[in-house]
């Protein structure tokens, strides 16, 4: 079993003053064993508390990120998967499926990880999974009205990868599995 | 023979050793005695083995060794008075032993029969406890006086006279058990004090040394005081506490005073002081200057405010601790003037606990506590004495200022202290700083929000060392540029806690954090304008949202002023940061943002304000090619999902992309950019794509004409690229794009043009001089074959893909 937090669009502090306090608690150090980020955490600090909770960290470039040097896409393998990593500003349209279809070609991933909308978001193409974790804080976004705080974590073992997605709604966490099976 | 010299300790160490000889020798000869029934030859040898104890040659260490083994011995004795038939009455056995030769032995020996006497009943105990304590004037050395009283003490301690006691009635009452043990502690206290000027005054330190390994004895009288059970509140108040401290503050020794102190507020029980408050701390003020009356003082506030919280409903309400404190410290201080700083202030300190622990409702407690702090402060540094900066001193005005906010947990509480601004000015930069990021955490940790204009301007107040430059800060070079950041980061997080459900308090709000923010130059603006522009734009969404769901009415004319009025704000904010050029990709974003807003909110000329000045600062200030695709990029996928624009504007701004589009320096970026301005073309709302889901075009933008001029474009400058790995990567990305306008039903791309470029890229891969083992050729070759693996996946399901051949 291995773990994968896929969290992002934190936006703090420009948009949030800190993670849900209701998320704080379930994200305990060295439970997880990567962590995935598309990108517009804003700060160092917010990337210095990913790095607190695993060690294998992953960030790209988002249009709002303080550090420059992030990569504009990443490909992580992680046991049987080939994962890619994209903020999603750079893709046009935003969040099309079609488009971001076409970066998955491109990067030649199993699973292909965006942002950016700020809203939760998975759906399979052609056997191809892509995952939008929406954002952790529920950092307002001009492009949608209610932004519900929400990340994924990822199990994957062998050839299934299964999904959770936490969504805060309220003062409750709600969690939901979706689960994938890579097409060999 | 050589005599060795000996050091002081083993000198003691050999006389002790020389007179428990003798008491050992003397006791078992006294207890062969006493087995053979011959109890006047067993008393000549007891009062020989007592009579070591008249030595002047012992430390009170070695005398207190000494003194344990003659005790030990004579409770032989005792067992022996009261258990064997020795045929003798106990006053005459009591009339005997007073012909002892020396007036020490005789004593110990009357204690030892006297308690026998009391055991026995054959007399009232109070009569003889009154003999004995009496007759111990007999010796007035302190050494061997403080023992003598205290084996008395000793023998006496289970035969006084008590409420429940078998002693009490004929043996007389907890009053005649009280005046016994006050007596002995009073003559012992004597006793000690003397000690203290007996000698040579070069030997005084040792003499004090000697004196508190001794005080306990003294002390333990007023533990014997608290064991009675017959004192209740009112004998306390009326009987023993006036008496005790009649002792302590005539006998004017410093060290009597500080160590009696102590033990009296430790010995007895907390409703007894909480009676006696008012007398105790008078008392206080009166002792000597060197006596530490904070320490004592702390240690009862803090006994009370445990008792306090342990037991609230035991504090009768006509007591106010809180206020019999403050004003007694208040005296004491004043009587004080040479007390040091940082003793009077861990003692506001104490009292500031006390009132957070008894009174947690009363603010103006706290506020008392401080502006006295205050106004001590202030008349020091009128003094022009800087006591105040030193270390401990510091450590405590740091404790006034953080343990409300710990006890708190709540800023807005803390908002309310009128003197806790004040407080802030007698600290170092440094340590202000440190106070301002505390309160700042606790915001954030405690996710506490800031919803009237002045709480926040009061509190914009409180952190005025990060807000702005102070007149005392280092110089910036000696400030480490990650802890800036980071503060600032913090300041700009406190700017999402500011919320109000009324709209107009929160413009307020907004403009005063921005006046404050724009106070602390370009340095900190560019941390903590970024949130307030978000906030903004927010709020703005959100009063849109209300009208629109019924939550909030409001007519046409004043939403129109409303929106215009935040808008105003957004942009004189981003505007503030457009000066800083090295800030200029962010004031583009920035632009943008507002841009998505103004157009959600249907404020069409804003909107293409703000796309204006994102487009000026694009020709004006970003010059890297790299820079400039990557702005290119945001700018035309924001453009996308704005709806606002009439046809003739939106033709002005795309046609203006278009243009930047073709002014990039290197042909790879031109192309990609030139099939980005086509999906510009092709709006629709049967797209799949989430975002536009929330927010409906309004307008659907279905132009298969340009969509191909744009493809045609980007093809042909690909054609163009040199490099051959550049080229075919082109390749295949519009490749890619037709077939997103396949699948997106767009009937833009002929059917053939699909095959030709495929035909295209596969002559490019198969080319001299493409190396297939490079790293770059192999992504690209993978990128190809996965679009040629989907379009044939997409022939089986796709009629639009059906004419297609792929080899």
């Amino acid at each position: 079993m291995v773990l994968i937090l896929v969290v992002g669009d934190t936006h703090i502090p420009h948009r949030a003053h800190d993670l849900p306090s209701r998320f704080k608690k379930l994200l305990v150090p060295g439970r997880i064993q990567h962590i995935l980020s598309p990108g517009n955490l804003c700060t160092k600090e917010t990337h210095d508390y990913l790095k607190s909770l695993a060690s294998d960290v992953h960030i790209v470039r988002g249009d709002f990120d303080e550090n420059t040097t992030y990569p504009e896409t990443k490909v992580v393998t992680i046991g049987a998967f080939k994962i890619g990593l994209c903020h999603g500003h750079q893709i046009v349209p935003w969040g099309d499926h079609q488009s971001l279809s076409s970066l998955q070609r491109q990067l030649d991933v199993d699973i292909l990880i965006t942002g950016h909308t700020h809203k939760f978001e998975e759906f399979e193409i052609n056997g191809k999974f892509f995952i939008n974790p929406g954002s952790a804080t529920g950092a307002f976004s001009p492009l949608s009205n209610d932004v519900v705080p929400s990340f994924v974590l990822i199990d994957i073992q062998n050839t299934q990868a299964t999904t959770y997605v936490y969504q805060l709604q309220g003062e409750d966490v709600k969690v939901e599995k979706i689960e994938f099976k890579k097409t060999l | 023979m050589a005599t060795t010299q000996l050091t002081a300790e083993e000198e003691q160490e050999k006389l002790m050793e020389q007179a428990k000889g003798v008491v050992n020798t003397e006791a078992f000869h006294m207890k062969r005695c006493l087995d053979n029934a011959k109890l006047m030859d067993a008393l000549k040898h007891a009062s020989n083995m007592i009579s070591e104890l008249r030595t002047s040659l012992l430390s009170p260490k070695t005398y207190y060794s000494l003194y344990m083994t003659v005790f030990d011995h004579l409770r032989h004795l005792e067992i022996y008075l009261y258990e064997e038939k020795h045929g003798k009455k106990m006053s005459e056995l009591y009339e005997l032993v007073q012909y002892a030769g020396n007036i020490l032995p005789r004593l110990y020996l009357l204690a030892t029969v006297g308690s026998v006497y009391i055991k026995s009943n054959e007399a009232p105990a109070k009569d003889v406890l009154r003999d004995l304590v009496e007759m111990c004037r007999g010796v007035q050395h302190p050494t061997r006086g403080l023992f003598l009283r205290n084996y008395l003490s000793e023998m006496t301690k289970d035969k006084l006279p008590d409420s429940g006691s078998p002693y009490e009635g004929k043996g007389g009452d907890v009053k005649d058990g009280l005046d016994f043990i006050l007596l002995n502690f009073t003559e012992m206290n004597k006793l000690w004090v003397r000690m203290q000027h007996q000698g040579p005054v070069r030997d005084k330190e040792r003499r004090e040394n000697e004196r508190l390994e001794l005080r306990i004895l003294v002390g333990k009288n007023l533990s014997r005081m608290s064991q009675l059970e017959g004192i209740d509140v009112a004998m306390y108040t009326e009987s023993v506490l006036p008496r005790v401290l009649e002792q302590i503050i005539n006998c004017k020794d410093r060290i009597a005073q500080q160590y009696l102190m102590e033990v009296l507020i430790q010995v007895f029980p907390d409703e007894f002081h909480l009676a006696t408050l008012e007398q105790v701390l008078a008392a206080c003020g009166q002792l000597l200057t060197g006596v530490d009356v904070k320490a004592i003082i702390v240690s009862l506030i803090d006994r009370l405010a445990q008792f306090a919280v342990k037991s609230p409903d035991t504090i009768p309400n006509e007591v106010d601790i809180f206020n019999t404190f403050f004003l007694h410290v208040g005296k004491v201080i004043d009587q004080r003037p040479n007390m040091e700083v940082h003793d009077v202030l861990s003692l506001e300190v104490s009292l500031l606990n006390l009132s957070l622990k008894c009174y947690p409702q009363k603010l103006e407690y706290v506020d008392k506590v401080i502006g006295f702090c205050v106004s001590y402060l202030s008349g020091l540094k009128s003094k022009e004495t800087t006591d105040y900066t030193k270390p401990v001193a510091v450590k405590q005005i740091v404790n006034l200022l953080t343990v409300p906010i710990d006890n708190y947990k709540n800023v807005l509480t803390l908002l309310k202290i009128s003197a806790y601004p004040q407080l802030q000015e007698y600290l170092s930069y440094t340590t202000r700083k440190k106070v301002s990021v505390d309160l700042v955490k606790n915001v954030i940790e405690n996710g506490t929000i800031i919803g009237e204009p002045d709480q926040a301007e009061k509190f914009l107040a409180l952190i005025q060392t990060l807000i702005e430059d102070s007149p005392d800060q280092p110089d910036r070079s000696d400030v480490d540029p990650e802890d800036f950041q980071e503060e600032q980061n913090m300041v700009a997080s406190v700017v999402n806690m500011f919320d109000n459900d009324d709209p107009g308090k929160l413009y307020k709000i907004y403009l005063t954090a921005r006046k404050a923010f724009i106070a602390g130059g370009q340095d900190r603006m560019k941390h903590t304008l970024f949130p307030l522009i978000f906030r903004a734009l927010r709020l703005v969404t959100k009063i849109k949202d209300q009208r629109s769901d019924g939550t909030l009415t409001l007519d046409d004319d004043d939403w129109g002023k409303i929106g215009k009025k935040l808008f105003q704000f957004v942009h004189d904010t981003i505007s503030q940061l457009k000066e800083n050029k090295e800030l200029c990709e962010w004031t583009l974003r920035l632009f943008l943002q507002a841009s998505q807003s103004a157009s959600y909110c249907d404020f069409e000329t804003i909107a293409y304000e703000f796309i204006t000045q994102a487009f000026t600062i694009y020709e004006e200030d970003i010059a890297e090619s790299k820079q400039q695709f990557n702005a290119l990029i945001i700018i035309l996928s924001t453009l996308r999902t704005l709806s606002c624009f009439s046809d003739e504007n939106n033709d002005t701004l795309v046609g203006k992309s278009a243009q930047y589009c073709k002014k990039l320096l290197k042909k790879p970026d031109q192309s990609r950019a030139a099939s980005l301005v086509s999906h510009l073309f092709w709006i629709t709302n049967t797209s799949s794509s989430s975002s536009s889901s929330q927010q409906q075009h309004k307008q659907e933008r279905r132009d298969e004409t340009r969509v191909f001029e744009c493809l045609q474009m980007s093809l042909k400058i690909a054609g163009g690229i040199m490099d051959a790995g550049q080229k075919t990567n082109a390749f295949v990305e519009i490749l890619n794009e037709y077939i997103y306008y396949l699948d997106t039903k767009c009937g833009t791309v002929p059917p053939s043009h699909i095959p030709t470029l495929i035909q295209l890229i596969n002559t490019n891969l198969s080319a001299k001089e493409v190396d297939p083992n490079s790293p770059e050729i192999i992504a690209i070759n993978t990128y190809y074959q996965n679009t040629l693996k989907y379009i044939q996946q997409k022939k089986e399901s796709d009629s639009a893909y059906a004419h297609l051949s792929v080899q």
